[in-house]
């Protein structure tokens, strides 16, 4: 999952992620479903929150398969290299430019939980999904897959006290499964993991609450998860705080582990359409780094985007993956052929003549051989 | 270099250790999070064999505990010395009204009693820290050390119940001899809410230092983790202080201070 990339390799076992959501498209809800898809693939346990969360499973991307594709880059790439620099030769010494994180490049596993490692070393953390590929329906149904929709809990028992149904739940299944560090402590063999995946956190189809609700239940989330083996994405639809309001969102910032945000271009039309939409399809921040029991947040140091000092990151959606790489504006004048330059058809003697010719002929007016009204 | 930069700025009287009855008040913001001031401030007293109490409304005590290790102090040695204790405001606070204990007959009350029980929370919870600073020796200059007073305010206790709580700490410090170390967070965007304004603000009147760290205008930097600025607060009658205002970089087990501009990396 390239989001965790950008956080290191992973997500802190008991932390908390908190993706501020893209305004008009879809993106992080997409993040979310590739942490719900890698849940499913490491055979972890799942729990998906959410305001209608059949829809969010449904069609889930699968495993990557074919290793062709990257292969065909790579080999293409490999011939690139055999092009000999004419010019710009000392450059050549420089090695590739990379902009993202270079396919099937091994994921430190520091930052994850270490039993887990120990036990299975050979499953990876990171899978390569596959947008094009949907999940079997065979692997969805033995998933250990909870849904709570919220729509649910409001029939059960009222519009009140929402956010302690959905921690009570979540406590619930951390007993039942054993997956609470302070009891487990003794059994530390095959403990599993927990992911919460909650989608547009308070957002308008979820019943109001009281005011400071929503943070209280990050801090009791937060309380929670510490002592179990479990974390946690989240997804708020941020930019429908207004500006005044936007104190709630930073609060529950504050009481989560790590904040990301998506900005999309085409939330704005002053974005919608400028050069670099074709190659980025937004901004990619980094607000908070998951930092437990250090200093110094390990994000730092193993990841790759955030370790070379970056903080302009974009993403694109492509095909088949979607990606975070380091933002570059395009050329100036953009990438399309010059249009200026000299004509190839005509000989070069010819042409500098014809240029000396109109010098002569023009002065400082615009074309040759009109007398312009503003001419002086 | 490191943190000793900030103590010889600080230059307290006692080696390190803040003047009794004193408030220190540290702000952060979310791009820059003050926590290395806490777990400094706890490293130092406890380097002087002081009493601390540390109230954790954000982490657990495992959390402090693996950074005091890296800056050179073992927690929990210190606490079955009795020179530190915990209280675990993070897992704890919401105990009494959880809805694992409770049951539903406490559903329709809730509405009507509105933010009252939390209040009542906070209320238990002074008392739990009257108790813990008690089991201390009397006389021992218990210095108490909170992470993280925003929480009470955005978990929706009345910003007079949280400013009478930090008083009454207060007292209780003042009484003991220690000193009262409290991180709020003063993010621009959260001074919006006017209550909340009002209560970092009247927090800053009462302190004697104000530390504030800020995150890079510029945005995030591998060099320079933030900006921070070491004031003398309105109580602090010393009038030889100078505000310090530097940058700063966090490392695995320091913290070092500089100039700005002035970073190795430039």
């Amino acid at each position: 999952m390239h989001c965790l990339h950008v956080l290191g390799g992973g997500l802190p076992i008991g932390s908390v992620l908190l993706i501020k959501e893209d305004k008009f498209t879809g993106y992080a809800k997409l993040l979310l479903k590739y942490f719900i898809s890698q849940g499913i693939a490491s055979e972890n346990e799942l729990l998906v929150v959410g305001d209608g969360v059949e829809n969010m499973c449904d069609g889930l991307m699968w495993l990557s398969e074919d290793k062709d594709g990257d292969d065909k880059e790579k080999s293409t790439s490999k011939e690139n290299e055999d092009d000999r620099m004419a010019i710009a030769w000392r450059y050549k010494k420089l090695g590739k430019f990379e902009s993202g994180i270079p396919t099937g490049r091994g994921i430190p596993s520091m930052t994850l939980s270490k039993q887990l490692s120990k036990t299975d070393a050979s499953r990876p953390f990171c899978n390569t999904f596959d947008l094009t590929r949907t999940i079997p329906e065979a692997i969805v149904r033995d998933a250990s897959l909870s849904l709570l929709d919220i729509n649910d809990i409001i029939k059960g028992s009222g519009d009140t006290r929402l956010y302690d149904q959905i921690l009570q739940k979540i406590r619930t299944m951390v007993k039942e499964k054993g997956l609470s560090n302070v009891e487990a402590s003794n059994a530390r063999e095959q403990v599993n993991t927990l992911r919460i995946g909650i989608e547009s956190i308070d957002s308008p189809g979820w019943p109001p609450q009281r005011p400071g609700e929503v943070f209280k239940f990050f801090h009791a989330l937060r309380g929670l998860l510490r002592s179990s083996n479990a974390a946690a994405v989240i997804t708020i639809s941020a930019h429908l705080y207004s500006d005044d309001s936007q104190d709630v969102v930073r609060r529950i910032e504050h009481m989560s582990d790590a904040v990301i945000e998506l900005d999309s271009f085409a939330a704005r039309p002053e974005t919608a359409d400028t050069p670099y939409c074709q190659d980025y399809h937004g901004l990619f921040y980094v607000h908070k780094l998951p930092v437990i029991n250090s200093l110094l947040s390990p994000s730092t140091k193993l990841s790759i985007l955030l370790g070379s000092g970056h903080s302009n990151l974009g993403f694109k959606l492509r095909r088949k993956k979607f990606s975070i790489e380091t933002f570059h504006l395009p050329p100036e004048g953009g990438v399309s052929e010059r249009r200026t330059g000299p004509d190839k058809q005509k000989g070069t003697g010819e042409t500098e003549s014809k240029i000396a010719g109109k010098v002569t002929s023009v002065g400082c007016g615009s074309l040759p051989g009109k007398t312009d009204l503003y001419e002086f | 270099m490191g943190y000793g930069t900030l103590d010889s700025v600080l230059s307290f009287e006692r080696s390190n250790v803040p003047p009794s009855g004193s408030l220190i008040l540290i702000t952060d913001t979310l791009s820059s999070e003050g926590n290395f001031l806490i777990h400094h401030f706890i490293a130092n007293h406890l380097k002087e064999n002081r009493h601390v109490v540390l109230v954790g409304f954000n982490q657990t005590l495992s959390h402090y505990q693996a950074i005091g290790k890296k800056l050179g102090i073992d927690l929990s040695q210190e606490k079955s010395k009795s020179l530190f204790s915990f209280i675990d405001g993070l897992t704890s606070f919401y105990c009494s009204n959880d809805t694992s204990q409770s049951t539903a007959d406490t559903d329709a009350s809730s509405i009507s009693q509105s933010s009252s029980p939390i209040e009542d929370n906070l209320r238990k919870f002074y008392v739990m820290v009257k108790e813990v600073v008690a089991e201390h020796p009397v006389g021992s200059a218990v210095s108490l050390v909170i992470d993280d007073l925003s929480t009470l305010l955005f978990a929706g206790i009345q910003v007079e119940a949280v400013l009478r709580f930090v008083k009454n700490c207060r007292l209780l410090i003042e009484k003991n001899g220690g000193s009262l170390t409290l991180l709020v967070h003063g993010d621009d965007i959260l001074m919006h809410d006017i209550n909340y304004e009002l209560f970092v603000k009247s927090l800053m009147y009462q302190s004697e230092y104000i530390l504030s760290t800020r995150g890079l205008s510029s945005g995030y930097s591998r060099d320079v983790s933030g900006d921070i600025t070491i004031a003398r607060g309105p109580r602090n009658n010393d009038t030889s202080y100078r505000t310090a205002s530097w940058h700063y970089k966090t490392l695995d087990n320091n913290v070092q201070f500089f100039a700005k501009g002035h970073s190795a990396g430039i």
